[in-house]
């Protein structure tokens, strides 16, 4: 989005890919031009909408009376730009990154779906920390276009998304973080679809479960207070879905049913969910074992496929199936193995 | 009939009786379908890529695995598990379990009982040095 102020000083907004799959975060890259045509101090802008904020967001689709949390995190590296507005320095670049202290924003009339006008207000310097730094790289996706005759017509890039993490440091000298003038440009990002596909995970009923399901979970605790919760996913014959919680031992790693679950497994379960209280490139190791995923990654681990694989023998329903909720995704399994998963994003809950 | 029914009870005992001896001699351990699964699961998950090429097993097969009874194998194998306090399992009701793929070795333990969670799974190398130690 390209937006152009009355001194002429033009200023362009991409939508960044939200690795993390979050409904409540994401991220603009700006890219100022100064009157030669020069790109100067990139940043990025991070929308952290706050717990309340969300489901308001999810209904409307729009930031009106956003509440939440801004970042403006400045890029130190060189990203150079063209007048079209394309990031030049390609895939894979490293680009140091400082976090400004926290800002007020208002939004302006024209900030709703799909992007528009955003004033923005002298941030107010609050709660500074010096030593809060993140590093991030930049990622585009880009395409070079010739004309027949093989003249150079440029480069677009389709798809920029940035990945930060905190690193330790001071914040870069200087004034990056002074207030910003005139507008800039907010792409929101599309609303994620509430239908999967998955007549399971469509359900309201069972989306509700799984949401209570996720937030009996404490995952905003430390790792080692978290503990994995599940449930039975029952279909009656009028076909409807209902859920059913356990309470089985569990811990931030695991569950243990008892010896005689089987006999308390509803009739009708067709499937059994549970949460890993993570969230993606979490590291696990102090709590699952220093074996364990210095990273976390989505999916379902190896007794959980086995104790699927036992309920689908036992009660001789092969199309039983597991589903494994973290902070990010929902994968399906099946008794057919690591081959036939299938991974969601979450939805609404 | 008598006579039939004993010779067959004699070839059971006989039989039972060379497979325990063979177990001792070889320090084999057991081999199930549920370890053979470890091993697949370890092969195939795509989350575990990440183990996979850190040890060079991203390129093993499934069709590779075997059960390993080579009686100098397991006397190796045996002697690393107690050489190393990581490859042992102090919880009650573990079943120790050698299975090989390629030039790789697998030393892990499970549990019959069902639960959800992680398990513990190493990777040997064929000198039987510890290439990783994880949990899957």
């Amino acid at each position: 989005m390209q937006l152009v102020d009355s001194s002429g000083r033009e200023t362009y907004t991409f939508a960044i890919e939200d690795e993390d799959g979050s409904v409540a975060t994401f991220y603009n890259l700006i890219l100022q031009l100064n009157a030669d045509q020069q790109a100067y101090q990139p940043f990025l802008l991070k929308y952290e909408m706050d717990e309340a904020f969300v489901p308001i967001y999810l209904s409307t689709g729009t930031l009106e009376n956003f509440s939440g949390r801004l970042t403006k995190i400045v890029l130190n590296g060189n990203l150079g730009v063209d007048r079209r507005g394309t990031a030049s320095n390609g895939a894979g670049l490293d680009v140091d990154g400082t976090v400004c202290p926290g800002g007020s924003v208002s939004f302006g009339s024209g900030g709703g779906s799909g992007g528009g006008g955003w004033s923005t207000d002298p941030p107010d310097i609050a709660d500074p920390d010096p030593n809060t730094q993140v590093k991030c790289t930049v990622y585009a996706d880009v395409t070079d276009w010739y004309q027949a005759d093989g003249t150079y017509m440029g480069r677009d890039y389709h798809s920029i998304w940035v990945e930060c993490e905190d690193v330790e440091g001071s914040s870069a000298d200087g004034d990056p973080c002074a207030p910003l003038n005139g507008e800039i440009g907010i792409i929101i990002p599309e609303k994620k679809p509430c239908k999967t596909g998955d007549e399971i995970l469509d359900n309201e009923n069972i989306q509700k479960a799984l949401d209570d399901l996720w937030k009996d979970s404490d995952t905003e605790k430390p790792l080692n207070e978290r503990r994995e919760n599940g449930g039975w996913i029952i279909k009656n014959d009028q076909g409807d879905l209902s859920f059913q919680q356990v309470d089985w031992p569990s811990d931030a790693c695991g569950m243990n049913p008892p010896t005689n679950f089987l006999e308390n497994m509803p009739s009708k379960a067709i499937g059994f969910v549970h949460t890993h209280p993570f969230f993606k490139k979490e590291d696990t190791r102090s709590v699952c074992g220093e074996g364990a995923k210095k990273k976390y990654k989505p999916g379902f681990s190896e007794y959980d496929y086995e104790f699927l694989v036992y309920v689908a023998k036992q009660t001789l329903n092969f199309a039983f199936k597991g589903y494994v909720i973290d902070g990010n995704k929902i994968t399906q399994y099946d008794f057919r193995g690591p081959d036939y998963q299938v991974q969601k994003n979450r939805c609404g809950y | 009939m008598k006579n039939i029914l004993i010779a067959a009870l004699f070839i059971l005992t006989t039989s039972f009786a060379e497979s325990n001896i063979a177990n001792e001699y070889t320090n084999s351990t057991p081999s199930s379908d549920r370890a053979k699964r470890a091993v697949e699961f370890f092969l195939t998950t795509p989350d575990l890529e990440e183990f996979r090429i850190e040890t060079g097993t991203q390129n093993l097969l499934t069709t590779q695995i075997q059960h390993v009874t080579n009686a100098q194998v397991c006397s190796q194998l045996n002697a690393l598990v107690e050489a190393n306090p990581g490859l042992q399992s102090n919880k009650e009701g573990y079943t120790l379990y050698f299975y090989k793929a390629g030039d790789f070795y697998f030393i892990f333990h499970r549990i019959e009982k069902v639960r959800l969670g992680y398990s513990d799974f190493n990777v040997i190398s064929s000198d039987f040095k510890v290439l990783g130690m994880y949990m899957i």
